[in-house]
């Protein structure tokens, strides 16, 4: 087996859950101008959610009710709370998605308890290799089903109506109203695919590890330096971004140490932040007006 | 007010404080002095953080970090020198400290909200992997080092009571300076870096200047905390230090409100009494509460629930309006309230870019 | 064309109120305009006007202003303050003063994302058909345009949504006497081809005279002013009354004086 090849299979695998969650980011971002820190912790729902379900259902069928769930969820947190927090302050919504991170994680351990747990993973059992690289049918299908996700997203935005008037909405909301977009809706949309991408991200990379934990609202937090790389503005950024920062971890696990996974990413991070704010595709860069 | 008002204002006060530290001593059970300890060594983290966020309106996810260099601090003092032990250990945590909030003010110079809070979750990660790499290298790598030495000279700051005299004292002069600055220049120009900085810039404030001071003191603050809790805890090891910490501060300066000293410290200790007693309020629940057996094993999700609820909570209730939530804290300055009009395009186009002009 | 009736008064605003957190930008503003009729209100910066036409579309929520009394009725119908989802739908189009336009977008992208339900193709043509210069650049992103070509999408893509009023924001802001000659006359054919109501606000009173029936003078949130314009000779003197009204001398051709 080869260990640099497997590294970099393991890379792609990582990036494309990350990428997943990272779209669902940018969109929310663009939209909204909301820096949804509880991202990671709609992945810890969609997991819990997912996990469950399955136990009695079909998986697809309990993956698309468990995203479902987290949309329902995160459309809640923008009707009830979010969009009553809009306003001139940037960071007052920062702040806020902080507290529904930290609620929601609380639910999901009153809920099921904060021990780990085994996952039934299909597919688990089969083993591919091509060449000399080891692959499983749980990263397979995982792979599969995080690029099917990204794919329609992007041609949503890019090829649809709807994905244009989004597009539209976050250049100029008050211009988008006056228009008459459906501003309300087209928000409640951009939630929508947030949590539905945090959902199938972490069903995703639970289905690799095989177990459901905790853990997962940390690794979740591995989406931010990708979508920094790939610049915060861009979708198909946040989707190289992805995968880059998912290499750079497969890396660092294999070759140095599996703990230093974060403070690596990070770093790559804040190397970007400091030489190139805007990311890789990131557009024009406003000085404060 | 003449000046006598205001001394006798002031004798007022401490000997107010005196009476109050003095009934906790007498009266209160180990176990709730402890509890109390705990929150007044949380308060100094807040009054820094409410500060940052509140009055220079900068956001910081960096306070782990800050803790564990006050922790590591603490290890080293402890190991070198025994008898000076916390003072030492206090020292080198806020050098220590001084100049992570100083490299961090350089980099808020670029960088700002979301970025800066990004990158201060960097140094974090980076901070406390370091940590983990030297203490698992160790051999403290079990139990993590020993801070079990806290004196001052020839005496032991030993047992709840003394710690509870030694932080009133601390906490006492950090306030006190703390408003003093905010009501100096200091204070004015940090407002007005928070709420228009071209306006600032132009009446004359450096802007630089301000940001590196306002993060390095801070920052200065935390880490002390950070050796302080360490001695009181008698142990340090990088398992002690965790992420959430970061939320559980922004819940309590949300609960004390934004920018208020005073607050800060009310909220800390009532965080810590809540977070004490919860444990036994869940258990005494009666079993015919649906859920009751989850709640009393799970109570760190009802920490987080309820802190959740809370952060939300006041945000959406306190919006627009200028006070805090704890009514008896003079908050003059809510972020939402007071942030001048910016359109909502132009919200959004001034705060993707990165850099100042 | 439509089924308006020329003449017939389509909106009516009574004692409109708006304030920014607590500060009025207008107090009490009272206007009527009728269909195929183009009145203007004119002032200095400040006056309120802007405030005014962004009162009567109504202000969303997180947006920094507040319709605090006053009623608008489109074609007899009120219609709820603070609500432009419901202003739009009861025919109301407004073209800002800033970004009018989605500079992100292609020029086809914005007339398409500005559509109504359902349609598609024919808003687009619609729109070109406007201004047959917008077509040649219908690939290009809007940001690229020109002062000019960027207003007159954004009055294009106002236009083919059909409305009944069309309110615009300073149309001569940034803009070479000649263009903005030419926009005005544009705006003020169309505006009788389709019977449609139009508000300007404007601080080029003299170019805007040129086209309106009535000119409303403003001044620190009230109307002060109004006077009976419309293609007589009768519309210097008068628009002489009207600009002395607001304080100063004006000269012919000149803007009048900021503050």
């Amino acid at each position: 087996m080869n260990v640099f090849l497997n590294t970099i299979f393991n890379g792609i695998i990582a990036g494309s859950w990350l990428a997943a969650t990272a779209v669902g980011f940018v969109v929310l971002w663009k939209s909204t101008k909301v820096f949804n820190f509880a991202q990671s912790y709609f992945m810890l729902l969609g997991t819990y959610l997912f996990a469950t379900l399955d136990a009695k259902y079909a998986w697809p069928l309990a993956l698309i009710a468990a995203a479902g769930i987290t949309v329902i969820i995160a459309v809640l947190c923008h009707w009830l709370f979010m969009r009553n927090l809009v306003g001139a302050s940037l960071f007052i919504p920062v702040i806020a998605t902080f507290g529904i991170g930290t609620l929601l994680e609380g639910a999901v351990g009153l809920f099921w308890g904060p021990d780990d747990r085994q996952v039934s993973v299909p597919l688990y059992n089969i083993h591919y290799r091509v060449g000399d690289v080891h692959i499983s049918g749980a990263q397979l299908s995982g792979l599969c089903i995080t690029a099917v996700w990204i794919v329609v997203v992007i041609l949503f935005l890019r090829k649809s109506k709807v994905g244009l008037q989004m597009r539209a909405t976050a250049e100029n909301h008050s211009l988008a109203g006056l228009a008459g977009m459906p501003v309300r809706s087209i928000l409640v949309l951009a939630w929508a695919i947030a949590g539905a991408s945090a959902a199938i991200a972490g069903i995703t990379y639970t289905q690799q590890q095989g177990i459901e934990s905790f853990d997962l609202a940390n690794v979740g937090l591995l989406a931010f330096p990708a979508i920094i790389m790939g610049g915060l503005e861009s979708v198909e950024g946040a989707v190289l971004g992805g995968l880059a920062i998912g290499l750079v971890d497969a890396f660092v696990i294999t070759y140095w140490d599996p703990n230093a996974q974060f403070a690596a990413g990070y770093l790559v991070l804040f190397l970007f932040l400091l030489l190139k704010p805007q990311g890789l595709f990131g557009e024009r860069v406003y000085d404060r007006v | 007010m003449t000046v006598s008002r205001r001394g006798l204002k002031w004798v007022l006060c401490v000997l107010g404080l005196t009476a109050v530290v003095g009934v906790c001593d007498l009266s209160l059970s180990s176990y709730w002095l402890y509890t109390v300890n705990t929150g007044l060594l949380l308060a100094f983290g807040a009054i820094a953080l409410t500060v940052l966020v509140g009055r220079v309106g900068l956001t910081s996810m960096a306070h782990v970090a800050l803790l564990a260099v006050g922790g590591a601090s603490a290890a080293v003092a402890a190991a070198l020198v025994s008898s000076w032990a916390l003072p030492f250990g206090s020292l080198i945590a806020a050098i220590a400290g001084t100049i992570a909030g100083a490299v961090a003010g350089l980099a808020a110079l670029r960088l700002s909200h979301f970025y800066l809070a990004l990158s201060s979750l960097a140094l974090s990660y980076v901070v406390l992997y370091i940590f983990q790499r030297v203490q698992f290298n160790s051999s403290h790598s079990e139990t993590g080092y020993s801070a079990s030495a806290s004196n001052i000279g020839p005496w032991a700051i030993t047992g709840e009571r003394a710690w509870l005299i030694l932080l009133a004292v601390l906490l006492v002069i950090v306030v006190v300076l703390t408003r003093n600055v905010l009501k100096g220049y200091t204070g004015r120009a940090w407002m007005g870096l928070r709420d228009r900085e071209i306006v600032a810039r132009a009446q004359g404030i450096n802007v630089a200047r301000e940001k590196i001071i306002a993060f390095a003191a801070t920052s200065a603050i935390v880490s002390v905390s950070g050796t302080l809790s360490a001695f009181h805890t008698g142990t340090v090891s990088v398992d002690q230090y965790d992420l959430s910490m970061v939320f559980q501060y922004y819940a309590i300066i949300i609960l004390g409100g934004l920018g208020s000293v005073v607050g800060a410290v009310v909220a800390s200790v009532l965080f810590s009494v809540v977070q004490a007693e919860l444990g036994n309020v869940l258990t005494s629940l009666p079993t015919s509460m649906p859920l009751s057996n989850e709640l009393s094993l799970r109570e760190g999700s009802v920490i987080d629930v309820l802190m959740g609820l809370l952060i939300v909570g006041v945000l959406l209730f306190s919006r627009g309006r200028s006070r805090s939530f704890v009514p008896w804290a003079r908050t003059k300055i809510s972020v939402v309230s007071t942030q001048r009009f910016r359109s909502y395009r132009n919200a959004g186009r001034c705060r993707r870019g990165i850099g100042s002009t | 064309m439509t089924g308006r009736t020329r003449g017939r008064v389509v909106v009516r605003v009574e004692d409109l109120h708006v304030s920014y957190g607590g500060a009025d930008a207008v107090a009490g503003l009272t206007v009527e305009v009728s269909a195929g009729e183009v009145v203007t209100i004119v002032g200095i910066n400040g006056a309120g006007k802007t405030s005014a036409l962004r009162g009567i579309v109504g202000f969303a929520r997180g947006e920094p202003g507040r319709v605090t009394r006053g009623v608008v009725s489109v074609s007899g119908r009120r219609i709820p303050p603070n609500s432009p989802q419901a202003s739009v739908r009861a025919g109301i189009r407004m073209v800002p003063e800033r970004d009018k336009v989605f500079s992100s977008l292609t020029v086809e992208e914005n007339f398409l994302a500005s559509s109504p339900k359902r349609e598609g193709r024919g808003f687009i043509s619609r729109g070109l058909e406007l201004f047959p210069e917008l077509g040649r650049r219908r690939r290009a992103k809007a940001g690229l345009l020109s002062g000019g070509e960027k207003q007159m999408l954004a009055v294009a893509i106002a236009l083919a949504a059909d409305p009944d009023l069309l309110l615009v924001d300073e149309l001569s802001l940034g803009l070479a006497p000649a263009i903005v000659t030419r926009l005005m006359k544009d705006l003020r054919d169309r505006c009788l081809e389709l019977n449609l109501a139009l508000l300007l606000v404007e601080q080029n009173a003299v170019a805007a005279a040129a086209i309106s029936d009535r000119m409303l003078a403003m001044q620190q949130g009230s109307i002060i002013a109004e006077e009976q314009l419309g293609p007589t000779k009768a519309a210097g003197p008068a628009l002489h009354r009207l600009l002395s009204q607001l304080g100063g001398g004006v000269q012919d051709g000149a803007q009048l004086p900021s503050n």
